[in-house]
């Protein structure tokens, strides 16, 4: 039980990670705005919360795949 | 088991190096910004002072209200703004409204001729300025001013773009460290745990560490450990059966006819003689074991001094020979001793030397049944040989290695037989050892073993 909770924690904390390098990724190589990065604050703050909303998803996405593993995983030792 | 885990080495491991990692990343992360922002800096201070010479060339060739308004009108609609002063810096023209800040900056370049940058400290004002002299000066100045809001804007999404991907960087580096760490640091966790079930008394681990860095290493010599203590604590408990087994029958004859003498049974004084030499030689047997364990335990404890002297070689195996030959002519062996005349005496400590001889030839004769025990001694210019060579059972190819232990003995069903304790040949090899010198044994089972001592001669040495 306890090694699920750290492979959660390890998985979100990877993804935040990887989620944040690429939103930097994304602002520097292709930005979405025409501006590019000549943008303003409040811009670049509205970008980074509709990127962390996609983050958010894809973090609950994977905590339920791991969650389902470990539950099936439960079972077959029983 | 919580506050355990601050306590791990992986623990201190991971902060150690997740410290390090994040001070150069934020040295890293200083100098982009500073790179960054200073780049941007010179860049619109350039691009001001470019701007700001092209419009005073443009008045410098044709200076009249016409062309003014036209410098105005491109610079409308433009983050930048521009003032156009007469040479006493009364404002003639501008194109957005002027503030306070602006006026401070007019008027301070009396003495200027050049082209050149009045304030580029974007933290504190609000503006980067530069001016642009007409004509030296004689027509007027042309000041342009580029607003520092715009670039404290871009600034500022820099250092976000920085922090937001340092912060990820750290996540992926921290968990990439607490998990090599404790990968690294696994194995250790495994041997505290073999080594406090060692303690308990269960000697033998098994403990699978791959690969061939320290702490394999280390896991193989915890495992070498066990097994040499599963080793020992075996042949302690045989040894202390056979050292009481030892004792005991050699007491019991003593006790049995002395005994028998004191209540005075036999009055033939030829009987009472023979009587008292079997306690005569039972004592030697009890005195000869409890000074084989004496020997061991002295040389364990390293009080072990030895009292060297030059000694003659020839007479000291000779005494050997001669006290052991009542012994093998009882067993009807043959005892040949054959030296090289003119051995040199060599440095060692008789009293010791002697026990090595005796205990080796003692078990030749031990282990002969029928044929001979042949000694040799040789000697060239730097080594002395001690040959000792027997027709007997022989030593299986798989003990060999073995025989040098403390109390090994070959198969005990036939160690029962001849007796003893198994600390004859490590005695041998700990005083050989001491001596600078080699033993060592070759041996066909059946057929017969050849134990050869090789001394230096240190009178050709020195
Ligand atoms: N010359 C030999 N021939 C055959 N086996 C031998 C010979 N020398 C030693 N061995 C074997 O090696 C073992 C160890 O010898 P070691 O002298 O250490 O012990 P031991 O003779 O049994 O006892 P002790 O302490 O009384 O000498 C013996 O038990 C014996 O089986
Ligand atoms: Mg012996």
């Amino acid at each position: 039980m306890n090694k699920f909770i750290w492979i959660i924690l390890i998985l979100v904390a990877i993804t935040i990670g990887w989620s944040f390098i690429l939103f930097v990724y994304m602002m520097s190589w292709s930005p979405p705005h025409h501006m590019g990065m000549m943008v303003g604050r409040a811009t670049v703050y509205s970008q980074m919360f509709s990127w962390l909303r996609g983050t958010f998803f894809l973090i609950v996405l994977i905590v339920t795949i791991t969650l389902i593993i470990w539950y099936i995983h439960d079972k077959k030792k029983k | 088991m919580r506050k355990m885990i601050f306590n791990r080495i992986s623990f201190k491991l991971g902060i150690l190096f997740s410290g390090i990692f994040l001070i150069f990343l934020l040295l890293l992360g200083y100098m982009l910004y500073g790179v960054f922002s200073n780049l941007f800096i010179d860049y619109i201070s350039q691009e001001l002072l470019t701007r700001g010479a092209n419009h005073s060339k443009a008045l410098e060739e044709y200076y009249s209200q016409a062309t003014l308004e036209h410098v105005i009108l491109m610079e409308e609609n433009v983050v930048t703004s521009v003032i156009i002063t007469d040479p006493y810096n009364n404002i003639l023209v501008y194109s957005d409204p002027v503030t306070n800040e602006m006026k401070r900056f007019i008027g301070r370049t009396n003495q200027i001729s050049n082209n050149q940058i009045l304030n580029r400290n974007w933290n504190n004002y609000q503006y980067i300025v530069s001016v642009s002299p007409i004509k030296d000066g004689d027509l007027g100045y042309v000041y342009m001013f580029y607003p520092t809001n715009v670039l404290k804007e871009m600034v500022f999404v820099l250092k976000f773009l920085i922090f937001v991907a340092s912060i990820g960087i750290i996540l992926i580096a921290v968990v990439l460290i607490a998990l090599l760490s404790s990968i690294m640091t696994k194995p250790l966790l495994k041997m505290k745990e073999a080594t406090l079930k060692m303690a308990k008394g269960e000697y033998i681990q098994k403990l699978n560490v791959k690969g061939d860095d320290e702490i394999a290493q280390l896991s193989k010599s915890i495992q070498t450990l066990g097994e040499q203590l599963q080793y020992f604590e075996d042949t302690r408990n045989d040894f202390l059966a056979s050292i009481s087994h030892e004792l005991r029958t050699p007491l019991t004859y003593i006790k049995g006819y002395s005994d028998v003498l004191i209540k005075g049974l036999i009055m033939d004084r030829g009987e009472q003689q023979k009587y008292l030499k079997v306690i005569n030689e039972e004592t030697k047997r009890v005195i000869h074991l409890v000074n084989d364990l004496f020997e061991m335990s002295k040389i364990q404890t390293d009080h072990f001094l030895l009292n060297k002297e030059l000694t003659d070689l020839t007479t000291l195996l000779g005494n050997v020979v001669q006290s052991l030959t009542p012994v093998a002519e009882k067993k009807g062996l043959k005892i040949i001793f054959n030296h090289v005349k003119n051995i040199s005496p060599i440095n060692l400590d008789p009293h010791r030397m002697e026990q090595v001889f005796y205990n080796v030839i003692e078990n030749a004769i031990k282990y002969t049944n029928q044929g001979h025990v042949k000694i040799n001694l040789l000697q060239d210019e730097t080594t002395t040989k001690i040959i000792v060579e027997d027709t007997g059972i022989g030593i299986p190819e798989k003990d060999i290695p073995r025989i040098w232990d403390r109390f090994y003995r070959v198969e005990k069903s036939r160690a029962r037989k001849t007796g003893g304790t198994g600390l004859g040949l490590y005695i041998v090899k700990e005083i050989v050892r001491l001596h600078d010198g080699e033993v060592y044994i070759e041996s066909v089972e059946c057929k017969g073993t050849k134990v050869t001592i090789m001394l230096r001669r240190e009178d050709v040495i020195k």
